[in-house]
């Protein structure tokens, strides 16, 4: 019996022994350092010339110096900066991931992770983050958020960062361009900024090259005024009501805003220092907007045009489906329609004004800028990644890869960024006519479109709606006093 | 003649009494006792953590402005003040009331419909019972994409069908007075898990109350009214309380279309005039949309825990003059 435990036990010590030298074997070594990363990558491209003489060589190694990099340099010795973020489309979203990806790769002290959440989201998920002490650190925010945010203590004082960066240029006119003087303001509180402008955006007229050739209308002359684009659409309506084939114009689809109409009668209810101007409503220039919109209503039908607008749903939209030839939509849509549909042709003009003396291209804009948490407890690694992302050579890219805009005027103004896109030359002129609507105003805005709204389904006469609507910004304004005392 | 102070003494001499035999009780009495609070603990603590706590500040926020991260500032009674002269907040409450007195009697009257019809002894019966439970699994998410193809206008199944016998196609979601309507088919659809409620009820009544009604000449309809509806009546009360409080919280699908929408079509708001703007929707863009006010939120909140009490508990009182309970309405004997 004893002799028999005694067997039991060597045996045991034996292959307790065999099992830690396996063990010992397999285990990792040491931590890599960079100089073995740089050892494996010479023997895998050495096998690569070998295999494929044609292949360049330099791709091979770049594609493999990155993979190695990212799986060796072990992340507890940066620090992880969080990035929340809404581009889901895939041409911000490649763009996007190829500077974080490049910011990663180079930077020694952080690393950035960028985390997506849904437009309609982002500000419920970053205030929860906030209050809950573990804030995400950088914001992609709406353009004409951060000065609001700001005044509500959800974001923090850039004033410190920007002043002293050498690779930002200041907030001064030359520096950005001409919108994003004005966006700038969005980002400015009580003259301290809480925001750095990324990609200001703007929108102008998207038109069908086929669709316009097709009716004997020439691109190269594009309808200017509100009269053309009603003349161009008795050329390029085809069905009639109850069996549209397509609608010549519509102005409340696409990025169109009731606003943008009102303003380019050649008035704007905020002036060029942003300051808002007491909102009256019944005004001639809103009467005679509803009135030149229910014409369209009237011209198509409104149940027609319901019916029509269910049907789209994000980039299958009435313009690249061939169903609506004249189209208000933003900046950032050439480049995914190119992904969407490369061979559709198309054409681009200026938003149109009223044919009166005051009318003017005029547009609107917001865009979008970033800010950091103000509670983050990685303020400086924030501004690090904002620095290094908004620099000349990565804006550059940027635009390349995605047709938006940045803030930047010297990448803006670079000759090659503006033959970049065929969309640019009408953009760019666009933007210098394009107003924001910055939100830490005063009073809440009156709601024009709710207005339109009521006299477009029929619920109410214009004087109705008018009184209605500015009933309602009263109260919306005696609340805003109520509960933001002195602001 | 009993008198006052007769009544005092004896009932300090009872109160004395069971005093003494509460500290009387022995070691295993306050063994079991100290098991069982042990036992209760973990339920207790994640109540008064996780549901009493936030009540109680949700309940003091409801008098704050309180826009995270800010401090709650104290506003008194404003925001209740405030609440039934808001157009929109009226607007919720309207849309809510009528979804809420449309959907929940078809909900029930559809549901018992059909669990009579997969209590009938067919082919295929547990296949039946499978294909109209299967939509209740679906996520709420999931079902309100689905049904914003089955609605749509042009090509959406429901109005293709409607053409092809020679109704008019109404715009549904697109359309102010079609947008509830098009909800509450939305709910018919997810009938099933009230309609299994109803066969587990339908199944528990004795088969002898049949036989004898049947022997004493009470045709079919005479016992589905005489039997039957007693008998389910217990069911049917569980199915309005809980129905008619899901109900009033309905936020999935209007959260679902109406951000599709803004997608879409560059609308804002709830659905062609705030035709789907519900209670909870509107309590979740106060809390969390632009000028975030959680202390406005806080007071729809119990505003809407008030109003729900309230008619759950007249539910309840009203409960006694039709709800038959065959073992008394306390389950005794």
């Amino acid at each position: 019996m004893e002799k028999r435990m005694t067997r039991r036990q060597a045996l045991g010590a034996v292959g307790g022994l065999l099992a830690s030298a396996v063990l010992v074997a397999c285990a990792p070594g040491p931590t890599p350092t960079p100089q073995v990363i740089v050892k494996e990558v010479t023997k895998v491209v050495e096998v690569e010339k070998e295999k494929v003489v044609e292949k360049p060589v330099e791709k091979v190694v770049t594609q493999v110096v990155e993979k190695v990099v990212k799986e060796t340099v072990a992340p507890p010795q940066r620090t992880k900066i969080t990035y929340l973020h809404f581009h889901s489309d895939v041409v911000r979203v490649g763009a996007q991931d190829l500077l974080v990806g490049n910011y990663n790769r180079d930077s020694l002290k952080y690393v950035v992770e960028p985390v997506f959440v849904p437009f309609g989201e982002l500000t419920q998920k970053w205030e929860a983050a906030l209050a809950s002490g573990e804030p995400f650190d950088i914001l992609l925010s709406s353009g004409m958020d951060a000065g609001r945010m700001g005044m509500e203590k959800k974001a923090l004082n850039l004033d410190a960062y920007w002043d002293a960066s050498k690779k930002l240029p200041p907030a001064t006119p030359e520096n950005w361009v001409p919108y994003t003087i004005l966006e700038l303001s969005g980002v400015v509180y009580q003259g301290k900024k809480y925001g750095v402008p990324f990609q200001p955006d703007t929108r102008f007229l998207f038109l069908d090259v086929k669709a316009f050739k097709e009716v004997g209308l020439d691109p190269e002359k594009p309808p200017v005024t509100w009269d053309d684009l009603w003349t161009y659409a008795d050329k390029l309506d085809k069905g009639k009501k109850g069996a549209w084939q397509r609608i010549g114009f519509c102005p409340v689809w696409g990025q169109s805003w009731f606003w943008m109409w009102l303003w380019s009668m050649g008035w704007c209810e905020w002036d060029q220092q942003n300051e808002f101007k007491a909102s009256v409503m019944d005004r001639p220039e809103v009467r005679e907007c509803i009135q030149w919109h229910i014409a369209w209503r009237d011209r198509y039908g409104r149940d027609d045009l319901n019916a029509l607008a269910a049907g789209f749903t994000g980039l299958v939209d009435a313009f690249i489906t061939g169903m609506n030839p004249i189209l208000v939509h933003g900046s950032w849509m050439p480049a995914r329609y190119k992904v969407v549909k490369p061979a559709f042709e198309i054409a681009y003009a200026m938003f149109p004004r009223h044919p009166g003396k005051n009318g003017r291209h005029s547009s609107w804009g917001a865009g979008h800028c970033m800010v950091i948490a103000p509670n983050s407890k990685h303020p400086d690694g924030a501004w690090d990644f904002i620095e290094w992302f908004l620099s000349a050579e990565n804006m550059k890219l940027w635009c390349t890869k995605t047709g938006t805009f940045v803030g930047r005027a010297d990448v803006m103004n670079d000759p090659d960024v503006q033959k970049a896109h065929p969309h640019y030359k009408i953009a760019f002129e666009q933007l210098k006519l394009t107003n924001p609507c910055p939100t830490p105003v005063p009073y809440p805005g009156a709601d024009y479109r709710g207005a339109m709204l009521l006299v477009w389904d029929g619920k109410a006469t214009i004087d109705e709606a008018l009184k209605q609507k500015q009933e309602e910004a009263n109260q919306a304004v005696q609340d805003w006093i109520k509960t933001h005392p002195g602001q | 003649m009993v008198v006052e102070s007769d009544l005092r003494h004896i009932g300090a001499r009872r109160a004395a009494t069971s005093t003494k035999r509460f500290l009387g009780k022995g070691p295993k009495f306050w063994r079991d006792a100290l098991t069982g609070w042990a036992m209760a603990l973990p339920w207790l603590i994640g109540f008064l953590v996780f549901t009493a706590g936030p009540m109680g500040l949700s309940f003091y926020y409801s008098f704050t402005f309180f826009n995270i991260p800010q401090p709650p500032r104290w506003m008194g009674l404003y925001n209740y003040q405030f609440l039934p002269t808001w157009v929109l907040f009226r607007k919720a409450v309207y849309n809510t009331l009528y979804y809420v007195a449309l959907s929940q009697p078809l909900a029930i009257v559809g549901s018992l419909f059909l669990a009579v019809l997969m209590n009938q002894n067919i082919p295929g019966r547990a296949a039946f019972r499978t294909i109209y439970y299967l939509p209740s699994v679906l996520s709420g998410v999931a079902t309100a994409m689905l049904w914003l193809w089955l609605l749509n206008p042009r090509s959406g199944i429901v109005n293709v069908a409607l053409r092809s016998i020679g109704l008019p196609a109404p715009n549904w979601l697109f359309d102010e007075h079609w947008a509830k309507p098009a909800l509450v088919l939305m709910r018919m659809w997810g009938l099933g898990a009230g309609a299994v409620i109803f066969l587990a009820g339908l199944q528990g009544i004795p088969e002898h109350l049949h036989e004898a009604a049947q022997i004493d000449g009470a045709g079919r309809w005479r016992r589905f009214w005489s039997i039957t509806l007693p008998m389910l009546s217990p069911t049917v009360f569980f199915q309005l309380v809980t129905g008619f409080i899901g109900a009033f919280q309905m936020f999935a699908p209007v959260y679902v279309w109406t951000q599709v929408e803004a997608g879409s079509t560059g609308t804002v708001g709830a659905g062609p005039q705030n035709s789907l703007l519900m209670y909870a929707l509107l309590l979740y863009q106060v809390a969390f949309g632009s000028g975030a006010n959680m202390g406005r939120a806080s007071a729809m909140a119990w505003m809407l825990f008030v109003f729900i009490l309230a008619l759950t508990i007249i539910q309840f009182r009203l409960a006694k003059f039709w709800v038959y309970y065959e073992a008394g309405p306390e389950g005794g004997v």
